[in-house]
């Protein structure tokens, strides 16, 4: 070998091995002198990826993303009581939220806020169909969608967005009071794993005899409302609120390929609608973080939705030649378009009945504004694998493969294989497996033995969970790196109650904030393990991973001091080491392609009830730096008003196709039912980014 | 007389098949009006058609398609080439006569075919020429043939009727069931298993040199596993395959001691554009 090659051989070993094990900052927070006041501030940044990235959550069914519907967020809101105690809420319009995202965004917020890990709570709304591919775990590089790949500027991205969000909130930080209240919201969420759920001690009978899958959920709607000191009932000035409410990011079904962050960004959207004040006040800022949603699924229709089904793959049959190519075929465009219009009406209603009685909470929490409270946190970070009833290794089960149901992948139900032996791939039936007795029994693991020997391999799997205890006065949240379900949450909740009894308070109100930190997939009960349901199968630590968590929140909530006299417990911020497998750029670049095109080439169509428009432009890199590339408005007497822009829900921007020269051809369509009169389409920041709009009338 | 009343069980054949085909047609893809084309280049480790053994030894397959797709329906004309690549001796089984390798059957065809929903329809014409003997004959078929699929199943019948060169019907139907298929995106790995038989109705009445049966009834059964693998080079599909297969044998075409079962294990590998897989 020359030396050449062998150099290069070399720096390829460092590069790969690089990406294989990447220790995690350990960012302890720094004590903030108090202001002697209640102080609370809100931020918010974009995170909408350019199309390109593949659509996580979905596992085989997570497609490549081919424009936007909804942009996606990340919103803070900072709390600071009298004597410094500081605590970050944070939550992003993502399937979930990785450690290594957790770790890194904290380790650049300390210098500057005195924020770190343990006191930062980032979770994840747990829309589908946002970005995958920036996971610490490669695992979920591989498998979170259907295009594996860990990009390291995707998750740069993130992290240096959560981190502009997080400063912005505390740039903001003023004098504030707060107030926190719940409401329950029926009929928008039921439990798609019923047998599981019914297989719970103490649960009610009846609901698993009249198989009442609306009645097995959490309706409650927890919210944090937070105001500037000096509002009033006359004269509101929020500073925003934080919300929990156990709900699935999945009311967008799987065939969608635009970048949308599902029921919670409508939901929000509303609640932005509801509280815009008149300037100069700052706009507040609403998040909806989720809660113990493991089995809670929206109440959503699914239209002729299907899963893509094998077919032949060649266009023609030929009499001679070789033997044709089964694929998975997509199902035919029209059936596509009725299960999205199907479900996207009824995402939207979905999110009318969410927000009306969070709107309405929102109003009632004014009148108890206060600024008396105060904020403790305890935090630990947890070695799972063999861990105290835990098993020594992670598996997730062939149910897992099935997806979960309303959630199909497309294998789900291939049980036999190689009949008679059953693989499982289905929820329950031949997904439980009784031999032998072992740590995961029942679980069939996926693909047997080979899962581990062959395509995980060592730390694929998450191996650390991060818990948190935060106490706002009597409400106490405790954040947890999974999907947790209704009764699990309930063991944990009841696990920080009795804890706090024991050290002779009594906490008002306990509530799980779901997917933050980090991400462990599901935690059932061991019962609900029993089933093997898609949640017992996604369980990766067996069936004791219920009562472990029980069992770290409970002592951490146990170290929480019993007055506001002394402060927040030491942290345990201990090394993490994220694994994320090879480095792959998949997010497009930002600067690639041409600067300047010559889009002439820009026809609008006008409907009865939309608006479509096609044209030539700049590369998706370059288009999605910031919201507002394509705006619509309606020209009136006393000038434009903006009525529309690109990813607002309404207006969808398609990349239609990339051209040779690198800009790319895309097609807007603003879905408005009703419209008429003259409209206007500004196409913005091409070229050079000043005054380089096409406006277009529309009658 | 028994032409007559092969297409008409043929057409009947079809009917049947398009039955189910109607109600399960998905909505039709928009109207599209496209150029198609196609070639593969396939090295096996032997060759078998219709269950019978052509080849003992390596053959190199090459073919080459194209026409028109209007919306669901496509017209397309293609050849195809097969080339033993071992010198024949005499003793295993080969097209060729003994001390000769090369070209030993080329096949030129057309074909006007549907796609419906979960169903492939096709109807057709083939001319194949066997180069064994020096003056060269030449069969001329005309075909239908249909496939559906059911979720992991697939069900397919061929029909071929002998117009020039040979008479009778040869009837081949199939049912599939796909184990596997590779749900992630990377290379397509599939694993399928089908159920084949072979049935002659009319005797073939061939002249020399012209493979097939050599009765009526049934020609053979036979069950494959197929265990595929596809990766995507460039525009085209390299495709590597290896299908064992056990065969009971009724016509002595199939095998010389009439009623037998084998099992042989070929391998093929080859690479087909542009049939890149779908991400």
């Amino acid at each position: 070998m020359t030396r050449r090659p062998l150099l290069l051989f070399l720096l390829a070993s460092v590069s790969c091995g690089a990406w294989k094990a990447q220790p995690l900052p350990t960012p302890v927070s720094r004590a903030v002198p108090g202001s002697g006041t209640f102080r609370a501030g809100a931020g918010i940044a974009d995170i909408t990826p350019p199309p390109g990235v593949s659509l996580g959550g979905s596992g085989p069914e997570g497609r490549r993303s081919t424009g936007v519907r909804t942009r996606l967020f990340v919103r803070a809101l900072v709390l600071e009581d009298k004597s410094g105690e500081r605590i970050a809420l944070v939550v992003a319009d993502l399937s979930h939220i990785s450690a290594s995202l957790h770790r890194r965004a904290a380790a650049r917020l300390l210098d500057s806020t005195g924020i770190g890990a343990d006191r930062l709570i980032l979770s994840a709304t747990h829309t589908h169909s946002g970005p995958g591919h920036f996971y610490g775990e490669r695992q979920y590089n591989k498998n979170a969608t259907r295009h594996p790949g860990y990009d390291p500027r995707l998750a740069d991205f993130l992290v240096e967005r959560i981190a502009r969000a997080v400063h912005g909130a505390v740039a903001g930080l003023r004098p504030a009071r707060i107030a926190w209240g719940e409401r329950a919201i029926p009929d928008v969420t039921s439990n798609r794993s019923m047998p599981a759920w019914c297989r719970n001690e103490g649960i009610p009978a009846a609901l698993c005899r009249n198989q009442d899958p609306k009645g097995a959920v959490d309706p409650s709607l927890l919210m944090i409302r937070a105001d500037e000191a000096q509002s009033s009932a006359s004269a509101p000035r929020p500073i925003g609120s934080y919300s929990i409410f156990a709900i699935h990011g999945t009311g967008i079904p799987t065939l969608n390929t635009l970048i949308d962050g599902d029921i919670q960004a409508r939901v929000v959207r509303r609640l932005q609608w509801h509280t815009y004040p008149s300037p100069p006040v700052a706009v507040p800022i609403h998040l909806f973080a989720n809660g113990a949603e493991g089995d809670a699924a929206p109440i959503v229709p699914r239209y002729r939705c299907e899963v893509p089904r094998p077919g032949i793959l060649d266009p023609f049959p030929m009499p001679r030649g070789p033997d044709p190519a089964v694929e998975f075929l997509e199902p035919a465009p029209k059936r596509t378009t009725a299960c999205m219009d199907s479900a996207l009406a009824g995402v939207e209603r979905l999110a009318d009945s969410i927000a009306r009685p969070a709107r309405a909470l929102f109003d009632e929490l004014l009148v108890s504004l206060a600024d008396t409270f105060s904020i403790r946190r305890a935090f630990g970070t947890s070695w799972l694998p063999g861990s105290d009833g835990l098993c020594g290794e992670p598996l997730v089960g062939s149910s897992t493969g099935a997806g979960a149901e309303g959630m199909a992948t497309r294998i789900r139900g291939w049980r036999w294989i190689l009949w008679p032996f059953p693989i499982g791939l289905e929820e329950g039936g031949t997904a439980r497996d009784t031999r032998p007795a072992a740590c995961h029994t029942p679980k069939r693991p996926l693909f047997g033995s080979l899962q581990s020997a062959l395509l995980v391999g060592d730390h694929g799997f998450p191996e650390t969970a991060q818990l948190s205890v935060i106490r706002i006065g009597s409400l106490v949240l405790a954040a947890v790196p999974a999907e947790v379900t209704l009764v699990a949450g309930r063991e944990l909740r009841a696990a920080m109650e009795e804890a706090a009894e024991r050290r002779d308070w009594t906490p008002a109100r306990t509530a799980i904030i779901g997917l933050a930190n980090g991400y462990l997939q599901y935690v059932t009960t061991a019962k609900e393990y029993e089933q093997q349901d898609y949640e017992g199968g996604s369980t990766l630590y067996g069936p004791a991973s219920s009562a472990f968590l029980a069992r770290r929140l409970g002592e951490l909530t146990a170290l929480l001091p019993r007055n506001a006299g002394a402060g927040s417990p030491p942290a345990q911020v201990l090394p993490i080491t994220a694994y994320p497998g090879s480095a792959k750029a998949i997010m497009p670049l930002p600067a690639a392609g041409p600067e300047r095109v010559d889009y002439s080439a820009l026809t609008v169509t006008c409907t009865p009830d939309s608006l479509s428009a096609r044209w030539r432009g700049l590369s998706p890199g370059r288009v999605f730096q910031q919201p507002g590339y394509v705006l619509v408005y309606r020209p009136g007497p006393a000038g434009s008003t903006l009525i529309a822009s690109d990813g607002d829900g309404r207006l969808e921007l398609h990349l239609v196709g990339m051209e040779k020269d690198g800009g790319a051809r895309w097609r807007a369509v603003w879905r408005r039912p009703g419209l008429s009169g003259i409209h206007r389409l500004v196409i913005t920041r091409e070229g050079t980014g000043s005054v380089n709009a096409r406006e277009f009338d529309c009658r | 007389m028994t032409r007559h009343r092969c297409g008409r069980t043929t057409a009947r054949l079809l009917l049947v098949l398009s039955a189910p085909v109607a109600a399960n047609a998905q909505a039709p893809p928009p109207p599209t009006r496209a150029a198609l084309v196609r070639a593969d280049v396939f090295v096996a480790s032997r060759h078998h058609w219709r269950g019978i053994r052509r080849s003992d030894g390596p053959v190199l397959h090459a073919d080459a398609a194209g026409g028109v797709r209007l919306g669901r329906f496509s017209l397309t004309a293609g050849g195809w080439a097969g080339l033993e690549l071992r010198e024949a001796d005499g003793v295993s089984h080969s097209d060729l006569r003994p001390g000769h390798w090369g070209l030993a059957e080329w096949d030129g065809w057309g074909q006007a075919a549907a796609r419906l929903g979960p169903a492939i329809l096709a109807l057709g014409v083939l001319r194949s020429t066997y180069l064994r003997q020096s003056e060269h004959p030449s069969v001329t078929e005309v075909y239908g043939s249909g496939l559906i699929h059911f979720n992991r199943f697939a069900a397919s019948l061929g029909v071929w009727h002998g117009v020039r060169g040979a008479e009778g019907t040869y009837l081949e139907p199939s049912i599939a069931f796909h184990h596997f298929i590779n749900p992630f995106s990377g290379p397509a790995l599939g694993w399928t298993t089908t159920a084949t038989a072979g049935m002659q109705a009319g005797r073939r009445e061939s002249a020399p040199g012209i493979p097939g049966a050599t009765g009526t009834g049934l020609t053979h059964a036979a069950l494959t596993s197929t265990v595929r693998l596809a990766v995507n080079v460039g525009p085209a599909a390299l495709v590597f395959a290896m299908a064992p297969v056990i065969q009971v044998s009724r016509d002595p075409a199939t095998y010389g001691n009439g009623s037998d079962v084998r099992f042989w294990w070929p391998f093929q590998a080859g690479i087909s554009w542009p049939l890149r897989r779908p991400e």
